[in-house]
């Protein structure tokens, strides 16, 4: 040990929070902040080494070392011992020393702090090339830590404390050989417990720092090594996770013709094409993108191979280096966050839909040409500017691309499978016809033979014609399926409704509750009090009706069946409402002209008929002639159009808007509770077909409504 | 004495006599109700230069929203405080897609309808207060209100790109807040500060 010019950091204690504490939120991230100062350090290996770590005790320690560049004592002084300053930073287009030529990846400068994340006591040691000092330094973060607590402390005393500045971190030098480089932290008081999950979990984290799109011209590799843990005794990080996509793409761009390729989709072909695009140089700038896809079978190939690692998704990488929203790490897969919004489109159409659980994408991007993409201070997002929306935008359009490419790929293989069958069962049949030619030109004892062949032969074609039917028969359950899934789904926004509902009805009534307590009884107010006590009135009816819709759903069969359109709507007026119309003194006419015949569920289907009608029943209470209600249907290409209308008073222009509203009613005096056409309406959106108010077919009063279903072929 | 501040609750389902406009009335002179959106852009469009808060509604059942709303409100001004109470309690990520439709919006709160939460909405709207009767603009405007009609319409500056300025005119930047009026803005809390420095260091 030679002469001692013991150092001191800095920089004060709400730096210190703010970067070491707020910045490096978990020791995983902390662990990637250090690897990626030895990427910036130009290191070509560095060593991650855990010696009892399970257990913290005074023997466990972890030791970060690299061959990189390494620090002179002047860079120890003037870099190391000062926060961010801009002299590393300031130069955006700042690379690292020739022959690499890295661009510098560290923005905030936090790195070193993020050590104390793993330990309370570090040791670096560091020495660069030509030089034979070896440049020692201990930090004891306790101190620090015993400071902040006193700054913060009421009694604080400031002509006694010590600041931060004033601690003297112990430095010595040591002799090194002449052509030693590189950086070493030695970290004991180990702060948490490594499991070796928790090792698996790290270098997971650690392969994904860079991006298997860049070939790098001088390698960096990351080894790690455990004396506790038998997978970990030599391992070597690497990220190959892409070996088994199922469907993979790429795209990148062109500088000179300021072009950027971009995936689409082309329903003649059934190919993915790559278009080339101008891009706009104030936007998001060029990118380069791959995208693996994996369907199940890869998945499991995939995760047979790399035990630990998964696929997870879409992550930005700039210059080579993940950017920080996508390296915090989560400990549960559950609580990581969907950044760029890939799974949230699931809410909307859940069929076709890649998850990030079935993707693993990489998309480039550099500072110089997208220098508006930029990574938030909290680490945990992207500022949110045109720039990054238009990038989030592009992205979700090239997976939604890439669906119809999958989506076309199913279709094919459905296809495929179909006429392979078809084929087989031709075959059998050609087969046969030859043997019954054959069987003619016999003698006895081979007609025998060949009609034993026979019966085997019409054995299989039965069986085949079985297959077929079955095949057949399969995919009508699996649209099923997935029309019963679909009226689940609309479910699930009655529910968000009427949530919606009834928590504006409870508000209404503790609104109410609350006038009477402040003000009771007070000579001011008297007549408001009768007021109240009828909305709280009106409040539980309308909470009373909701109960009642959503009953209606824990009464119905959810099953579907085949729907006639003609029977059900015949029946429901012949039979059911007959008697009650005539009393009434209605005219009722129905014209079903096309066949119409679905699968949905029964109930649900008359309860839009029998909103429907008895809503035209209270109309037509309003009129002293005659009285009409007319219900036709027919065919219009694609969809079946119902008109349904009656000669009531009709609906007037103001309200036409809402009437489809929940608790919209014009009969609050009859007991109308607004739920009516709400019903009609979320059924019919639940069949992905549309209601509106068209111009009236009675004259001169009357209301006419159109309703659209799709007719799937 | 009551504030003159304007109270704009644009709510479908808002009681006149409820005790949220009861309690407002206690403080303030105008507690306006409007049921629809049309009318409550309306009202905006007639009336952006005075203070005002606004309580909004999101999900109105009507062609435009809250969102539309507040865009339109924007479109007349940035000093108008605006509060959304809405029913509407999300699920996590479609929440994260009504709040990034926000941004840029400037809005002062986002208050979840529940009887629990009557008093916050109570204490935010007297927190938009406070932010208003504090702001350096509402102070310019009511230095611009208090002055003669004929004052207002002379011009009173020029710009260096050589145009000119009435109050009223300064009145409009301000409150749209666009560069100029912001850049007015700011050099009226410099001249502000450069005159507080002054007059202690004389001391």
């Amino acid at each position: 040990m030679a002469k001692s010019k013991n150092l001191k950091f800095n920089f004060d204690i709400s730096t210190y929070r703010l970067l070491g504490r707020e910045l490096i939120t978990d020791r995983i991230t902390a662990l990637f902040e250090i690897v990626k100062n030895s990427y910036d350090a130009n290191s070509e290996n560095v060593h991650v080494e855990f010696y009892n770590v399970n257990t913290p005790s005074p023997q466990s320690k972890i030791i970060i070392s690299d061959d990189g560049c390494g620090m002179s004592y002047s860079d120890l002084q003037n870099k190391w011992m000062v926060i961010g300053t801009m002299s590393k930073r300031g130069d955006k287009n700042r690379r690292t020393a020739a022959p690499y030529n890295r661009r510098v990846t560290g923005k905030k400068g936090v790195g070193r702090f993020a050590v104390d994340k793993l330990g309370a006591k570090i040791i670096l040691k560091t020495t660069v090339e030509g030089s034979t000092t070896l440049h020692c330094l201990k930090t004891d973060w306790n101190t620090y830590q015993e400071i902040e607590k006193g700054q913060l402390s009421l009694n604080f005393d400031a002509n006694k404390f010590r600041y931060f500045t004033d601690i003297e971190n112990e430095y010595w030098e040591e002799t090194a050989p002449v052509k030693d480089h590189g950086t070493k932290i030695e970290i004991y008081d180990i702060t948490d417990p490594w499991s070796e999950k928790d090792i698996r979990k790290a270098t997971t984290e650690l392969s994904k720092l860079i991006s298997p799109i860049k070939n790098l011209d001088y390698p960096f590799n990351i080894h790690i090594k455990s004396n506790e843990y038998e997978d970990f005794k030599n391992f070597l990080v690497v990220n190959n996770a892409v070996g088994f996509a199922t469907l993979e793409v790429d795209v990148g761009f062109n500088l000179e013709n300021g072009t950027q390729q971009k995936l689409e989709f082309n329903e003649d072909t059934g190919k993915l094409d790559i278009v080339e695009i101008p891009y706009d140089k104030e936007g998001m700038g060029p990118i380069k993108m791959r995208l693996f896809y994996f369907h199940k079978q890869d998945k499991v190939k995939f995760r047979k191979l790399y035990a630990g690692a998964v696929i997870d998704g879409v992550k930005i990488y700039r210059d080579g280096l993940i950017t920080t929203p996508f390296a915090e790490y989560a400990l549960e897969r559950e609580r990581e966050r969907d950044i760029l919004g890939i799974d949230k489109r699931r809410y909307s159409d859940f069929f076709d839909k890649v998850s990030s659980r079935d993707l693993l994408g990489f998309i480039e991007i550099t500072d110089e040409h997208n220098p508006m993409i930029i990574e938030s201070t909290n680490r945990q997002h992207f500022v949110d500017n045109p720039q990054y929306r238009n990038l989030r935008d592009f992205i979700i359009n090239q997976i939604k691309e890439l669906e119809k490419k999958l989506i076309s790929l199913k279709e094919e293989k459905r296809e495929k499978t179909k006429s392979k069958l078809s084929q087989v069962k031709g075959g059998l049949d050609e087969t046969d016809a030859a043997i019954e030619a054959a069987k003619s030109k016999s003698d006895p004892e081979t007609r025998k033979a060949l009609s034993r062949v026979q019966r085997g032969l019409r054995k299989t074609k039965v069986k085949v014609k079985q297959g077929i039917s079955s095949y057949n028969e399969l995919e009508k359950e699996k649209e099923k399926q997935r029309d019963l899934f679909l009226s689940l789904m609309s479910l699930q926004d009655y529910a968000s409704e009427i949530s919606h509902v009834v928590r504006t009805s409870i508000d209404n009534i503790a609104d109410s509750a609350r006038f009477f307590t402040e003000y009771f009884p007070n000579p001011k107010y008297n007549e408001y009090y009768a007021e109240h006590a009828s909305y709280i009135g009106e409040e539980m009816n309308k909470l009373s009706s909701a109960v009642d819709f959503m009953l209606s759903y824990a009464k119905s069969n959810i099953g579907f069946t085949d729907i006639d359109l003609r029977v059900t709507i015949s029946d429901l007026f012949n039979k059911i409402y007959r008697s009650r119309l005539q009393k009434e003194n209605i005219h009722y006419t129905v014209e079903i002209r096309d066949n119409f015949i679905f699968t949905h569920n029964q109930k649900f289907f008359e309860d839009i008929f029998e909103n429907l009608i008895a809503n035209s029943i209270k109309a037509l209470k309003q009129i002293s002639g005659k009285r009409f209600i007319k219900c036709s249907g027919s065919l219009q290409g694609d969809m079946y159009e119902i008109l349904f209308s009656d000669n009531g008073p009709g609906i007037a222009e103001d309200i036409k808007a809402k009437v489809f509203n929940i608790y919209f009613t014009t009969t609050e005096s009859e007991g109308g509770a607004g739920m009516g056409l709400y019903m009609v309406k979320t059924r019919i959106k639940a069949m992905k077909g549309s209601i509106e108010l068209i111009e009236n077919e009675f004259e001169p009063t009357g209301a006419t409504f159109k309703i659209r279903l799709p007719v799937k072929n | 004495m009551k504030s003159n501040i304007n109270i704009i609750i644009i709510h479908d389902d808002i009681k006149p006599r409820s005790f949220l406009i009861t309690k407002l009335e206690e403080s303030f002179q105008n507690v306006i109700l409007i049921d629809n959106p049309r009318d409550g852009i309306t009202y905006v469009s007639k009336h952006y230069s005075e203070k005002m808060i606004i309580v909004l509604d999101i999900n109105f059942g009507e062609e435009i929203d809250g969102y539309g709303v507040l865009e339109k409100i924007r479109d007349y001004s940035y000093l108008i405080e605006v509060v959304i109470l809405s029913a509407e309690d999300l699920p996590g990520t479609q929440m994260i897609e009504n709040v990034n439709k926000l941004f840029g919006f400037d809005t002062f709160d986002y208050i979840i309808r529940k009887p629990k939460n009557q008093d916050k909405l109570i204490q935010s709207i007297f927190k938009a207060k406070e932010k208003i009767d504090n702001s350096i603009s509402s102070a310019i405007d009511k230095w611009i209100e208090v002055r003669d009609r004929d004052r207002r319409n002379k011009p009173y500056m020029i710009d260096h790109k050589g145009k000119s300025y009435t109050l009223d005119d300064i009145k409009k930047e301000i409150n749209m807040q666009t560069t100029e009026g912001m850049q007015i803005e700011k050099n009226i809390t410099m001249l502000a500060i450069k005159l507080m420095m002054d007059s202690s260091q004389k001391k």
